[in-house]
């Protein structure tokens, strides 16, 4: 019970995409100091929650709204307010992961992959199953051996389809990343940083820091997102206001410090899958920062709330991108390159204003994309509306709905067909806000406090916030996804896995 | 190459005696696994040369996820917490031939587990330097050194205590 409980806790807390299913956080409590214990008693007393656990309606309240609550938490020592922002932003984190998942054409073409991509198992297995002697203790994303039928390469050239590009934005063990983009090596500079173009299983195309083993991928944009987000909204609950010219704040403890700390605690770059910064350092060089916790340090808290909401939005355009199978230019259905090009657009825009000595604030988020993509920059480059992105993507959701995946056990089948139905309700929802969605871009940081003009009944705000009930059997049917694919194990264990999962239905 | 029967007698036999050689360390420092976290650093730096990714060979207990601040920790006594954690079902159930051969009583050498470790988690024969620092560590400590699951401990001391929120 101390902090670094509380940060083994957390580490291991995580967003299940596949499953769209959220981390228990029963256990938290016991990996809780004291004190941060009793100011979480305070806070649960407050909102009248009756639950002996953490829940999501935790993240709901705002601090400073109760002087007695904030001058608790001041009252604290840094170790436990480290441990209380662990808590609150873990929340926020992992629920920006869920409802990336489920509002954007991003999300959709991630569950539309994954169907893709277990209907193509299927039918391999349906091979493998028939020619046991093709079966052994190597992972399947392994060519088959070369004796076996011709079906069967054929059937695993399928299934490699949807598993590369699936991998192309999970970076595994078998993840080919090439230098260069078609063969031309080229370095090139963005954001005061030097990058290497980098193709990733010979289709994204996208850089990395010259020498590094990352590159810059749907991880790198989700997860900043998520901590833009959970740094938003502990500012937010720690006293910031969209309105003030002037942050109250508590005269010995500058909210500065209280992000430094959060990050110090929580993101050391040393202990860190190196993804997870990867984005946050970059955007940091557009203010002439050499890295994330330099911006906070240097940053007036009114222009770095802005900055936040900056990155989250550049990511948030990122997202628009849909379905591989959508009749659109593919650079739209790439996120790396929306990415990247709004990248070109800001630096060349925002950074010229910085160097002027202006400070850069965005009133809107949403109004500052849509001033983007009507630029001629993103129109000559073939990038889409945002509305139209959400059409295609909504086509090819009612296309994979239509068609059915009645080769799937029933319990897949039933989580497809709910997910795909959950985006169909909320992509049509955003079809005429265009970039504004109060859930994608929280005015707060906190998804859940944007969520009611997005649910209609308890189940649906549940779904959205909670992560979806995943069952036993599709836990199972992942957690074997990833043992079948890419893991050595014995040669039976794989048969009695495929047997269970994948065997006619 | 996928079982010990291909390898070459002499490679085994090195194996056989690092295994042997490891588990007497072990011993001799009373439990301490030093020995063993500075062998899985090498074996890891060994087999990442030689193309093989320890990623493949560490079973998945889940789906991937994104997690709040995932660590990235790939010291030799990091990927042992990690491996010892996933190879826990496999290892400890009582029908699992490596169970047997400890229930079974007597002092078991590490060079006799290698084979068996090998064929039990359907390891490719290359991961033999993992296996053999695995039968090391067995060998000196017994099942415990798997099967007890020392982190979750103190949790489940804790959530038996009435919760206080």
């Amino acid at each position: 019970m101390s902090l670094s409980d509380v940060i083994t806790f957390l580490r291991n807390s995580e967003y299940r995409p596949r499953s769209a299913s959220l981390a228990n956080y029963e256990d938290l409590l016991f990996s809780l100091s004291p004190p941060t214990v009793g100011f979480f008693n305070w806070v649960k007393a407050i909102l009248n929650s009756e639950d002996h656990y953490f829940t999501v309606a935790d993240q709901n309240c705002r601090w400073t709204d109760h002087t007695f609550l904030i001058d608790k938490y001041w009252q604290m020592d840094s170790k436990c307010r480290a441990e209380a922002l662990g808590v609150v932003s873990s929340f926020v984190h992992e629920t920006t992961h869920h409802v990336d998942h489920l509002i954007t054409p991003y999300g959709a073409a991630f569950h539309i992959g994954s169907l893709k991509e277990s209907l193509a198992f299927k039918t391999f297995a349906t091979h493998l199953l028939e020619a046991p002697d093709c079966l052994s203790n190597r992972p399947l994303i392994l060519e088959p051996p070369i004796q076996c039928s011709h079906h069967m390469q054929v059937a695993w050239r399928e299934l490699r389809r949807f598993t590369e590009y699936m991998d192309a934005g999970q970076h595994t063990w078998i993840t080919r990343i090439e230098e260069g983009w078609g063969k031309e090596k080229r370095l090139f500079s963005l954001m005061n940083r030097t990058l290497e173009a980098v193709t990733v299983n010979d289709f994204l195309y996208t850089v990395r820091p010259p020498g590094t083993t990352m590159y810059l991928g749907p991880v790198a944009i989700l997860e900043a997102r998520a901590m833009m987000h959970s740094l938003c909204w502990i500012l937010f609950t720690l006293g910031y206001d969209h309105s003030a010219e002037e942050i109250p704040t508590h005269p010995k403890n500058p909210l500065n410090d209280e992000l430094l700390l959060f990050m110090h605690t929580f993101y050391r770059r040393e202990e860190l899958r190196p993804e997870y910064r990867l984005v946050i350092d970059l955007l940091s060089g557009i203010w002439g920062q050499e890295c994330f916790e330099d911006l906070i340090q240097n940053m007036s808290i009114q222009y770095l709330f802005s900055a936040f909401m900056l990155i989250d939005g550049l990511c948030w355009y990122a997202l628009q991108s849909p379905p591989s199978a959508c009749d659109v230019h593919e650079i739209n259905k790439s996120p790396v390159a929306r990415l990247l090009l709004a990248m070109i657009y800001f630096e060349d825009n925002v950074a010229l204003a910085v160097s002027k000595g202006d400070k850069f604030r965005c009133e809107s988020t949403a109004a500052m994309l849509t001033e983007m993509e009507q630029s001629s920059y993103m129109r000559e480059r073939h990038l889409l509306p945002v509305a139209d992105c959400l059409k295609v993507t909504l086509d090819e959701g009612k296309r994979c709905i239509f068609l059915g995946y009645d080769d799937l056990k029933v319990s897949l089948r039933e989580h497809f067909d709910h997910l795909l139905r959950i985006q169909q309700t909320q992509m049509t929802i955003r079809l005429t806000h265009g970039y504004n969605s109060l859930l994608g871009l929280p005015q707060t940081g906190n998804p859940a406090l944007g969520a009611h003009p997005y649910v209609s009944s308890e189940s649906e705000a549940r779904d959205l916030l909670q992560g979806l009930h995943a069952g036993p059997e599709l836990t199972d049917w992942f957690t074997a996804r990833e043992n079948l694919l890419y893991k050595y194990s014995p040669r039976l264990e794989k048969k009695s896995l495929l047997l269970q999962h994948l065997s006619p239905v | 190459m996928t079982t010990t029967d291909d390898l070459p007698h002499s490679i085994l036999e090195e194996y056989v005696a690092k295994a042997d050689r490891l588990s007497a360390e072990i011993k001799l420092r009373n439990g301490d696994l030093e020995p063993a976290y500075q062998a899985f650093d090498n074996a890891i730096q060994a087999m990442e040369r030689k193309g093989l990714a320890l990623e493949s060979l560490v079973p998945a207990d889940k789906e991937f996820s994104l997690g709040f601040a995932a660590g990235n920790d790939q010291t030799g006594e990091g990927f042992w917490k990690q491996y010892k954690k996933a190879i826990r079902k496999r290892i400890c159930n009582p029908r699992s031939p490596v169970y047997k051969k400890f229930a079974s009583g007597g002092s078991i050498g590490a060079g006799s587990l290698i084979g068996l470790l090998l064929k039990h988690l359907g390891l490719p024969v290359e991961a033999i330097p993992i296996a053999a620092i695995v039968a090391g560590i067995l060998s000196a400590a017994g099942l415990d050194a798997i099967c007890i699951d020392q982190q979750s401990a103190p949790r489940k001391r804790a959530a038996k205590k009435k919760a206080t929120i």
